[in-house]
Protein backbone atom coordinates (compact mmCIF):
# COMPACT_ATOMS: atom_id res chain seq x y z
CA UNK A 1 0.00 0.00 0.00
CA UNK A 2 1.41 3.23 -1.23
CA UNK A 3 0.46 6.57 0.64
CA UNK A 4 1.34 10.24 -0.91
CA UNK A 5 3.54 11.57 1.63
CA UNK A 6 2.15 14.75 3.12
CA UNK A 7 4.04 18.45 2.80
CA UNK A 8 6.50 17.89 5.47
CA UNK A 9 7.68 14.40 4.99
CA UNK A 10 8.27 15.52 1.79
CA UNK A 11 10.28 18.61 2.61
CA UNK A 12 12.31 16.50 4.67
CA UNK A 13 13.31 14.45 1.93
CA UNK A 14 14.00 16.70 -0.41
CA UNK A 15 16.20 18.53 2.19
CA UNK A 16 17.96 15.07 3.15
CA UNK A 17 18.53 14.55 -0.66
CA UNK A 18 19.94 17.85 -1.25
CA UNK A 19 22.31 17.83 1.90
CA UNK A 20 23.34 14.93 1.44
CA UNK A 21 23.67 14.09 -2.08
CA UNK A 22 23.37 18.20 -3.70
CA UNK A 23 20.25 17.20 -5.39
CA UNK A 24 18.64 20.61 -6.53
CA UNK A 25 14.81 20.75 -4.81
CA UNK A 26 13.80 21.93 -8.31
CA UNK A 27 14.05 18.27 -9.67
CA UNK A 28 11.63 16.76 -7.00
CA UNK A 29 9.17 19.39 -8.87
CA UNK A 30 7.81 17.13 -11.64
CA UNK A 31 7.43 14.28 -9.07
CA UNK A 32 4.70 12.80 -7.31
CA UNK A 33 6.43 10.96 -3.90
CA UNK A 34 5.01 8.05 -2.10
CA UNK A 35 5.76 5.73 0.86
CA UNK A 36 4.99 2.29 1.47
CA UNK A 37 6.15 0.41 4.92
CA UNK A 38 9.80 0.23 4.07
CA UNK A 39 10.33 2.43 0.90
CA UNK A 40 10.16 6.06 -0.98
CA UNK A 41 9.03 6.00 -4.71
CA UNK A 42 8.89 8.39 -7.27
CA UNK A 43 6.20 9.07 -9.75
CA UNK A 44 6.70 11.03 -12.84
CA UNK A 45 3.57 13.46 -12.89
CA UNK A 46 2.80 12.91 -16.53
CA UNK A 47 2.68 9.35 -15.51
CA UNK A 48 0.64 9.83 -12.75
CA UNK A 49 -1.73 11.95 -14.53
CA UNK A 50 -2.11 9.68 -17.94
CA UNK A 51 -2.73 6.82 -15.45
CA UNK A 52 -5.43 8.32 -13.19
CA UNK A 53 -7.17 9.67 -16.00
CA UNK A 54 -7.79 6.56 -17.71
CA UNK A 55 -8.73 5.65 -14.26
CA UNK A 56 -6.18 2.90 -14.60
CA UNK A 57 -5.26 1.33 -11.16
CA UNK A 58 -3.67 -1.94 -12.62
CA UNK A 59 -0.45 -1.27 -13.11
CA UNK A 60 1.47 -3.63 -12.30
CA UNK A 61 4.76 -1.35 -11.78
CA UNK A 62 4.87 2.29 -12.11
CA UNK A 63 7.19 4.84 -10.55
CA UNK A 64 10.31 4.53 -8.75
CA UNK A 65 11.93 2.96 -5.82
CA UNK A 66 14.60 5.89 -4.93
CA UNK A 67 15.13 5.56 -1.10
CA UNK A 68 15.11 2.05 0.97
CA UNK A 69 14.12 1.83 4.87
CA UNK A 70 11.33 2.64 6.93
CA UNK A 71 13.09 6.20 8.17
CA UNK A 72 16.06 8.21 8.10
CA UNK A 73 18.34 7.26 7.28
CA UNK A 74 17.10 6.34 4.20
CA UNK A 75 19.34 4.08 1.94
CA UNK A 76 19.70 5.53 -1.61
CA UNK A 77 18.51 3.07 -4.65
CA UNK A 78 20.04 2.34 -8.24
CA UNK A 79 16.91 4.20 -9.21
CA UNK A 80 17.44 6.93 -7.22
CA UNK A 81 21.20 7.18 -8.67
CA UNK A 82 19.33 6.59 -12.72
CA UNK A 83 16.90 9.93 -11.13
CA UNK A 84 19.12 12.25 -10.85
CA UNK A 85 22.17 11.11 -12.31
CA UNK A 86 23.37 14.12 -13.42
CA UNK A 87 22.55 16.04 -10.41
CA UNK A 88 24.47 14.27 -8.04
CA UNK A 89 27.87 16.31 -6.57
CA UNK A 90 28.22 15.30 -3.18
CA UNK A 91 28.39 11.85 -1.36
CA UNK A 92 30.75 10.46 -3.77
CA UNK A 93 33.44 7.71 -3.44
CA UNK A 94 35.45 7.41 -6.71
CA UNK A 95 36.87 4.19 -7.13
CA UNK A 96 39.82 2.20 -8.66
CA UNK A 97 39.83 -1.11 -10.66
CA UNK A 98 41.13 -3.30 -7.44
CA UNK A 99 38.38 -1.86 -5.29
CA UNK A 100 35.68 -2.32 -7.40
CA UNK A 101 36.67 -5.72 -7.36
CA UNK A 102 37.10 -5.85 -3.50
CA UNK A 103 33.39 -4.23 -3.00
CA UNK A 104 32.15 -6.80 -5.65
CA UNK A 105 33.35 -9.85 -4.68
CA UNK A 106 34.67 -9.43 -1.12
CA UNK A 107 32.06 -7.28 -0.06
CA UNK A 108 34.14 -4.52 1.45
CA UNK A 109 37.24 -2.73 1.11
CA UNK A 110 39.25 -0.82 3.50
CA UNK A 111 39.66 3.14 2.52
CA UNK A 112 44.13 3.61 2.01
CA UNK A 113 45.61 7.20 2.72
CA UNK A 114 42.86 10.21 2.89
CA UNK A 115 39.35 9.89 1.84
CA UNK A 116 36.31 11.89 2.46
CA UNK A 117 34.85 12.21 5.58
CA UNK A 118 31.35 11.71 4.72
CA UNK A 119 29.68 8.37 6.93
CA UNK A 120 26.88 6.33 5.77
CA UNK A 121 25.45 5.58 2.45
CA UNK A 122 27.15 7.13 -0.19
CA UNK A 123 27.45 6.37 -4.01
CA UNK A 124 30.26 4.44 -5.36
CA UNK A 125 31.80 5.73 -9.10
CA UNK A 126 34.39 4.06 -11.07
CA UNK A 127 35.38 5.51 -14.46
CA UNK A 128 32.15 8.15 -14.61
CA UNK A 129 29.68 6.27 -14.38
CA UNK A 130 27.67 5.05 -11.01
CA UNK A 131 28.51 1.43 -9.75
CA UNK A 132 26.07 1.95 -7.09
CA UNK A 133 25.69 2.63 -3.36
CA UNK A 134 27.98 1.68 -0.26
CA UNK A 135 27.91 2.01 3.72
CA UNK A 136 30.61 4.56 4.82
CA UNK A 137 32.55 3.89 8.54
CA UNK A 138 35.28 5.25 8.85
CA UNK A 139 38.28 4.09 6.08
CA UNK A 140 35.38 0.97 5.82
CA UNK A 141 33.27 0.76 3.17
CA UNK A 142 30.55 -2.08 3.18
CA UNK A 143 29.37 -2.85 -0.57
CA UNK A 144 24.99 -2.63 -0.87
CA UNK A 145 25.02 -3.44 -4.05
CA UNK A 146 22.23 -6.24 -4.87
CA UNK A 147 23.91 -9.78 -4.96
CA UNK A 148 21.52 -10.43 -8.27
CA UNK A 149 24.24 -8.49 -9.69
CA UNK A 150 27.81 -9.48 -8.06
CA UNK A 151 26.00 -13.40 -8.92
CA UNK A 152 25.88 -12.66 -12.81
CA UNK A 153 29.61 -11.67 -12.76
CA UNK A 154 32.58 -13.37 -13.52
CA UNK A 155 34.89 -13.29 -10.39
CA UNK A 156 37.80 -13.79 -13.29
CA UNK A 157 36.56 -9.94 -14.41
CA UNK A 158 39.66 -7.44 -14.21
CA UNK A 159 38.59 -3.71 -13.61
CA UNK A 160 41.32 -1.47 -14.86
CA UNK A 161 41.83 2.31 -14.28
CA UNK A 162 41.77 4.03 -17.74
CA UNK B 1 31.26 -27.21 -44.70
CA UNK B 2 28.55 -28.83 -46.13
CA UNK B 3 25.76 -26.12 -46.59
CA UNK B 4 22.41 -26.39 -44.76
CA UNK B 5 19.76 -26.46 -46.53
CA UNK B 6 16.35 -24.66 -46.69
CA UNK B 7 13.68 -26.78 -47.92
CA UNK B 8 11.02 -24.90 -46.25
CA UNK B 9 12.13 -21.57 -47.47
CA UNK B 10 12.95 -22.64 -51.11
CA UNK B 11 9.45 -23.08 -51.41
CA UNK B 12 8.18 -19.92 -50.08
CA UNK B 13 10.81 -17.62 -50.69
CA UNK B 14 12.53 -18.53 -53.15
CA UNK B 15 10.98 -15.77 -55.73
CA UNK B 16 10.42 -13.32 -52.97
CA UNK B 17 13.88 -12.88 -51.27
CA UNK B 18 15.85 -10.81 -53.81
CA UNK B 19 19.54 -12.57 -54.45
CA UNK B 20 18.30 -15.62 -52.68
CA UNK B 21 21.65 -17.27 -52.88
CA UNK B 22 23.44 -15.04 -50.86
CA UNK B 23 20.20 -14.69 -48.23
CA UNK B 24 20.81 -18.68 -47.79
CA UNK B 25 24.38 -18.06 -47.80
CA UNK B 26 24.06 -15.20 -44.89
CA UNK B 27 21.52 -17.67 -42.60
CA UNK B 28 24.80 -19.77 -41.99
CA UNK B 29 27.25 -16.44 -41.18
CA UNK B 30 27.37 -16.08 -37.72
CA UNK B 31 25.36 -13.06 -36.41
CA UNK B 32 27.72 -9.88 -34.94
CA UNK B 33 25.95 -9.07 -31.61
CA UNK B 34 24.99 -5.31 -31.41
CA UNK B 35 25.26 -2.96 -28.89
CA UNK B 36 22.67 -0.23 -28.28
CA UNK B 37 24.44 2.77 -25.76
CA UNK B 38 21.73 3.60 -22.85
CA UNK B 39 22.02 6.64 -23.42
CA UNK B 40 19.68 7.27 -20.38
CA UNK B 41 22.67 6.09 -18.44
CA UNK B 42 25.95 6.98 -20.60
CA UNK B 43 27.42 7.88 -23.74
CA UNK B 44 29.66 5.69 -26.88
CA UNK B 45 33.01 6.76 -24.91
CA UNK B 46 32.12 3.19 -22.12
CA UNK B 47 31.61 0.81 -25.10
CA UNK B 48 34.60 2.30 -27.13
CA UNK B 49 37.38 2.07 -23.58
CA UNK B 50 35.83 -1.30 -23.10
CA UNK B 51 37.00 -2.40 -26.10
CA UNK B 52 40.06 -0.81 -26.01
CA UNK B 53 41.18 -1.46 -22.96
CA UNK B 54 40.04 -5.33 -24.11
CA UNK B 55 41.27 -4.77 -27.87
CA UNK B 56 38.29 -5.94 -29.06
CA UNK B 57 37.19 -5.10 -32.68
CA UNK B 58 33.94 -2.70 -33.03
CA UNK B 59 32.25 -1.69 -36.22
CA UNK B 60 30.01 1.31 -36.17
CA UNK B 61 27.17 1.16 -38.80
CA UNK B 62 25.97 4.22 -38.54
CA UNK B 63 27.74 7.45 -37.18
CA UNK B 64 24.14 8.81 -36.31
CA UNK B 65 23.32 6.16 -34.27
CA UNK B 66 24.98 4.51 -30.87
CA UNK B 67 25.08 1.81 -31.77
CA UNK B 68 28.20 -1.32 -32.26
CA UNK B 69 28.42 -4.65 -33.45
CA UNK B 70 31.23 -7.11 -32.88
CA UNK B 71 31.76 -9.86 -34.60
CA UNK B 72 33.19 -13.41 -33.42
CA UNK B 73 33.19 -16.21 -31.78
CA UNK B 74 32.96 -14.97 -27.52
CA UNK B 75 31.91 -11.66 -28.36
CA UNK B 76 28.33 -12.41 -27.27
CA UNK B 77 29.58 -13.85 -23.73
CA UNK B 78 32.25 -11.26 -23.52
CA UNK B 79 29.75 -8.11 -24.03
CA UNK B 80 27.30 -9.92 -21.95
CA UNK B 81 29.22 -10.69 -19.20
CA UNK B 82 30.60 -7.06 -18.66
CA UNK B 83 29.66 -5.38 -15.58
CA UNK B 84 28.99 -2.10 -17.71
CA UNK B 85 26.30 -4.38 -19.25
CA UNK B 86 24.80 -5.56 -16.16
CA UNK B 87 24.61 -1.84 -14.92
CA UNK B 88 22.83 -0.71 -17.75
CA UNK B 89 25.22 1.14 -19.92
CA UNK B 90 24.25 -0.66 -22.87
CA UNK B 91 22.13 -3.48 -24.08
CA UNK B 92 22.54 -6.37 -26.51
CA UNK B 93 20.18 -5.74 -29.40
CA UNK B 94 20.09 -7.02 -33.39
CA UNK B 95 20.36 -4.16 -35.11
CA UNK B 96 17.08 -4.98 -37.15
CA UNK B 97 15.55 -4.51 -33.98
CA UNK B 98 16.17 -0.59 -33.62
CA UNK B 99 13.98 -0.09 -37.00
CA UNK B 100 10.49 0.17 -35.39
CA UNK B 101 11.48 2.35 -32.67
CA UNK B 102 13.54 4.82 -35.03
CA UNK B 103 10.73 4.51 -37.72
CA UNK B 104 8.00 5.21 -34.85
CA UNK B 105 9.65 8.76 -33.86
CA UNK B 106 8.90 9.06 -30.35
CA UNK B 107 9.11 12.42 -29.03
CA UNK B 108 9.32 13.81 -25.37
CA UNK B 109 5.30 14.04 -23.99
CA UNK B 110 4.04 11.71 -26.10
CA UNK B 111 1.96 9.24 -24.73
CA UNK B 112 3.33 6.31 -26.07
CA UNK B 113 2.22 2.39 -25.81
CA UNK B 114 4.82 -0.91 -26.36
CA UNK B 115 1.97 -3.22 -27.23
CA UNK B 116 4.43 -6.25 -26.76
CA UNK B 117 7.20 -4.87 -24.94
CA UNK B 118 9.44 -8.02 -23.56
CA UNK B 119 12.31 -8.30 -23.14
CA UNK B 120 12.41 -4.41 -23.05
CA UNK B 121 15.36 -3.59 -25.86
CA UNK B 122 12.72 -1.41 -27.74
CA UNK B 123 10.89 -0.12 -24.59
CA UNK B 124 14.12 1.47 -22.98
CA UNK B 125 15.28 2.33 -26.73
CA UNK B 126 11.70 4.62 -27.01
CA UNK B 127 12.31 6.27 -23.20
CA UNK B 128 15.50 7.13 -24.83
CA UNK B 129 13.86 8.72 -27.64
CA UNK B 130 11.16 10.13 -25.47
CA UNK B 131 13.79 11.77 -23.24
CA UNK B 132 11.92 10.22 -20.70
CA UNK B 133 9.11 12.64 -21.35
CA UNK B 134 5.73 11.55 -20.74
CA UNK B 135 3.93 8.33 -20.25
CA UNK B 136 5.29 5.23 -21.80
CA UNK B 137 3.07 2.18 -21.15
CA UNK B 138 4.59 -1.03 -21.41
CA UNK B 139 2.52 -4.55 -21.76
CA UNK B 140 3.15 -8.18 -21.32
CA UNK B 141 0.93 -10.94 -20.30
CA UNK B 142 3.19 -13.70 -19.90
CA UNK B 143 4.61 -13.26 -16.11
CA UNK B 144 8.10 -14.78 -17.00
CA UNK B 145 8.88 -12.49 -19.93
CA UNK B 146 7.51 -9.68 -18.23
CA UNK B 147 9.86 -10.42 -14.93
CA UNK B 148 12.58 -10.03 -17.74
CA UNK B 149 10.91 -6.46 -19.03
CA UNK B 150 10.99 -5.24 -15.54
CA UNK B 151 14.60 -5.68 -14.86
CA UNK B 152 15.30 -4.85 -17.93
CA UNK B 153 13.96 -1.13 -17.45
CA UNK B 154 15.11 -1.01 -14.06
CA UNK B 155 18.45 -1.79 -15.08
CA UNK B 156 18.51 0.66 -18.18
CA UNK B 157 16.67 3.40 -15.56
CA UNK B 158 14.04 3.94 -17.34
CA UNK B 159 11.68 6.32 -15.44
CA UNK B 160 8.37 7.00 -17.33
CA UNK B 161 7.08 3.58 -17.40
CA UNK B 162 3.66 1.35 -16.47
CA UNK B 163 3.86 -2.03 -17.25
CA UNK B 164 0.75 -4.12 -17.14
CA UNK B 165 0.16 -7.72 -17.40
CA UNK B 166 -3.07 -8.48 -18.91
CA UNK B 167 -3.23 -9.73 -22.62
CA UNK B 168 -2.76 -6.62 -25.22
CA UNK B 169 -6.21 -7.35 -26.68
CA UNK B 170 -7.44 -6.93 -23.07
CA UNK B 171 -5.64 -3.60 -22.20
CA UNK B 172 -7.91 -1.48 -20.24
CA UNK B 173 -7.23 1.86 -21.87
CA UNK B 174 -9.64 4.50 -23.59
CA UNK B 175 -10.17 4.43 -26.88
CA UNK B 176 -8.03 7.08 -28.35
CA UNK B 177 -5.14 7.25 -25.90
CA UNK B 178 -1.89 7.38 -26.98
CA UNK B 179 -0.18 9.32 -29.62
CA UNK B 180 2.16 6.71 -30.90
CA UNK B 181 1.97 2.61 -30.53
CA UNK B 182 4.72 0.08 -31.23
CA UNK B 183 3.45 -3.45 -31.78
CA UNK B 184 6.39 -5.71 -32.61
CA UNK B 185 4.04 -8.52 -32.55
CA UNK B 186 4.23 -12.69 -31.80
CA UNK B 187 5.05 -13.90 -34.68
CA UNK B 188 6.68 -17.46 -36.14
CA UNK B 189 10.60 -15.93 -35.86
CA UNK B 190 11.78 -16.79 -38.50
CA UNK B 191 13.89 -13.88 -38.88
CA UNK B 192 15.96 -15.28 -35.68
CA UNK B 193 16.87 -18.02 -37.50
CA UNK B 194 20.58 -17.01 -38.49
CA UNK B 195 20.98 -16.76 -34.48
CA UNK B 196 19.24 -19.89 -33.83
CA UNK B 197 21.05 -21.89 -36.30
CA UNK B 198 24.37 -20.90 -35.28
CA UNK B 199 23.59 -21.98 -31.65
CA UNK B 200 22.38 -25.18 -33.17
CA UNK B 201 25.80 -25.55 -35.35
CA UNK B 202 27.64 -25.23 -31.92
CA UNK B 203 25.55 -28.26 -30.63
CA UNK B 204 26.10 -29.77 -33.54
CA UNK B 205 22.37 -30.26 -34.42
CA UNK B 206 21.11 -30.19 -37.38
CA UNK B 207 17.86 -27.13 -39.10
CA UNK B 208 15.28 -27.49 -37.00
CA UNK B 209 13.09 -25.20 -39.35
CA UNK B 210 9.44 -26.93 -39.79
CA UNK B 211 6.30 -25.65 -40.55
CA UNK B 212 3.53 -25.71 -38.45
CA UNK B 213 0.32 -24.44 -40.19
CA UNK B 214 -1.86 -24.47 -36.44
CA UNK B 215 0.59 -22.54 -34.96
CA UNK B 216 1.13 -19.68 -38.31
CA UNK B 217 -2.67 -19.74 -37.90
CA UNK B 218 -2.63 -18.62 -34.36
CA UNK B 219 0.34 -16.61 -34.58
CA UNK B 220 -2.15 -14.74 -37.40
CA UNK B 221 -4.80 -14.66 -35.52
CA UNK B 222 -3.09 -12.57 -32.16
CA UNK B 223 -1.70 -10.31 -34.77
CA UNK B 224 -4.61 -9.55 -36.50
CA UNK B 225 -6.61 -9.15 -32.55
CA UNK B 226 -3.74 -6.99 -31.80
CA UNK B 227 -3.84 -4.92 -34.63
CA UNK B 228 -7.01 -3.63 -34.23
CA UNK B 229 -6.34 -3.24 -30.48
CA UNK B 230 -3.63 -0.80 -31.56
CA UNK B 231 -5.85 1.29 -33.76
CA UNK B 232 -8.86 1.87 -31.03
CA UNK B 233 -6.48 2.97 -28.43
CA UNK B 234 -4.34 5.40 -31.03
CA UNK B 235 -5.49 8.72 -31.35
CA UNK B 236 -6.27 10.40 -34.55
CA UNK B 237 -3.66 11.89 -35.99
CA UNK B 238 -1.34 9.00 -34.53
CA UNK B 239 1.28 6.54 -35.26
CA UNK B 240 1.14 2.68 -35.36
CA UNK B 241 4.50 0.80 -36.02
CA UNK B 242 3.25 -2.59 -36.58
CA UNK B 243 6.78 -4.79 -36.65
CA UNK B 244 7.96 -8.48 -36.86
CA UNK B 245 11.02 -10.60 -37.13
CA UNK B 246 9.85 -13.08 -39.38
CA UNK B 247 9.95 -13.25 -43.57
CA UNK B 248 6.48 -14.77 -43.91
CA UNK B 249 4.43 -12.47 -45.51
CA UNK B 250 1.32 -13.57 -44.31
CA UNK B 251 2.20 -11.98 -41.10
CA UNK B 252 3.32 -9.16 -42.23
CA UNK B 253 1.81 -7.18 -45.60
CA UNK B 254 -0.89 -9.55 -44.99
CA UNK B 255 -2.03 -8.39 -41.87
CA UNK B 256 -1.24 -4.62 -42.69
CA UNK B 257 -3.29 -4.59 -45.82
CA UNK B 258 -6.15 -6.76 -44.17
CA UNK B 259 -6.30 -3.74 -41.33
CA UNK B 260 -6.57 -1.28 -44.54
CA UNK B 261 -8.63 -2.85 -45.65
CA UNK B 262 -10.88 -3.13 -42.44
CA UNK B 263 -10.32 0.75 -41.14
CA UNK B 264 -10.54 3.37 -43.31
CA UNK B 265 -9.10 5.46 -40.89
CA UNK B 266 -5.73 3.73 -41.37
CA UNK B 267 -3.21 4.95 -43.95
CA UNK B 268 0.26 3.89 -44.53
CA UNK B 269 2.59 6.27 -43.57
CA UNK B 270 6.26 7.10 -45.42
CA UNK B 271 9.30 5.85 -43.13
CA UNK B 272 12.02 8.37 -42.70
CA UNK B 273 15.00 7.00 -40.20
CA UNK B 274 17.69 9.25 -39.17
CA UNK B 275 20.98 6.53 -40.87
CA UNK B 276 21.96 5.58 -44.15
CA UNK B 277 20.35 2.41 -44.26
CA UNK B 278 17.33 3.00 -46.83
CA UNK B 279 19.03 1.69 -50.03
CA UNK B 280 20.27 -1.25 -47.71
CA UNK B 281 16.43 -2.21 -47.07
CA UNK B 282 13.98 -4.11 -49.12
CA UNK B 283 10.15 -2.92 -49.89
CA UNK B 284 7.40 -4.46 -48.67
CA UNK B 285 6.05 -6.85 -51.28
CA UNK B 286 2.61 -6.18 -52.99
CA UNK B 287 1.45 -9.46 -54.13
CA UNK B 288 2.40 -13.01 -52.48
CA UNK B 289 0.46 -16.60 -53.46
CA UNK B 290 -2.02 -14.91 -55.65
CA UNK B 291 -3.14 -12.40 -53.30
CA UNK B 292 -2.69 -8.70 -53.92
CA UNK B 293 -2.51 -6.36 -51.73
CA UNK B 294 -2.52 -2.04 -51.48
CA UNK B 295 0.10 -0.85 -53.55
CA UNK B 296 0.94 1.41 -50.63
CA UNK B 297 2.37 -1.69 -49.33
CA UNK B 298 5.72 -1.06 -51.03
CA UNK B 299 6.30 1.64 -48.07
CA UNK B 300 7.21 -0.53 -45.55
CA UNK B 301 10.36 -2.17 -45.38
CA UNK B 302 11.78 -5.46 -45.02
CA UNK B 303 15.04 -6.17 -43.53
CA UNK B 304 17.29 -8.99 -44.86
CA UNK B 305 20.54 -10.52 -43.33
CA UNK B 306 22.78 -10.29 -46.76
CA UNK B 307 21.57 -6.90 -47.33
CA UNK B 308 22.00 -6.02 -43.28
CA UNK B 309 24.43 -7.36 -41.10
CA UNK B 310 21.57 -8.42 -38.46
CA UNK B 311 18.39 -10.71 -38.08
CA UNK B 312 15.47 -10.28 -40.24
CA UNK B 313 12.81 -7.92 -39.93
CA UNK B 314 9.49 -6.49 -41.37
CA UNK B 315 8.10 -2.83 -40.38
CA UNK B 316 5.40 -0.83 -41.18
CA UNK B 317 4.52 2.68 -40.11
CA UNK B 318 0.90 3.77 -40.88
CA UNK B 319 -1.42 6.43 -39.65
CA UNK B 320 -4.73 7.06 -38.24
CA UNK B 321 -6.25 9.98 -39.94
CA UNK B 322 -7.58 13.13 -38.05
Amino acid sequence: MLNLLNATERQEIVDYCQDRYAVDPVLWEDLVLKKSSEAVWAFPVELNKFLLAHALEEAETSGLRILSGKSFPYKITDSFLALFRSAISKGIIELKGDQVGGLLFDKSIELEGEHPSIEGYVILKYRGYFLGVGLKRGSKIESQIPKKLTNQLSSKLEFRDK
Amino acid sequence: MKSMTWPLFDERYRDLIPDYVQFLESLEGDLPVGIRVNELKADSQVVKELAEINDKKLVKPFKELSFFQAQGDGERKFWGGRLEHHLGLYYLQALSSLFPVLALGARPGESILDLCSAPGGKSAFVAQEMKQQGPLICNEPDLNRRRVLKANLERMGVQNAATFAGTGEQLAFKEASFDKVLLDGPCSSEGTLRLINQRMKKKKKGNFLTYNADFRKQMRATQWELLKKACFLLKPGGTLVYSTCTYDPNENEAQVNRLLEHNESMKIAAIELPCAIHDRLTSGVVAYQGENYHPSLKNTYRVYPHRIDSIGFYFAKLTKRD
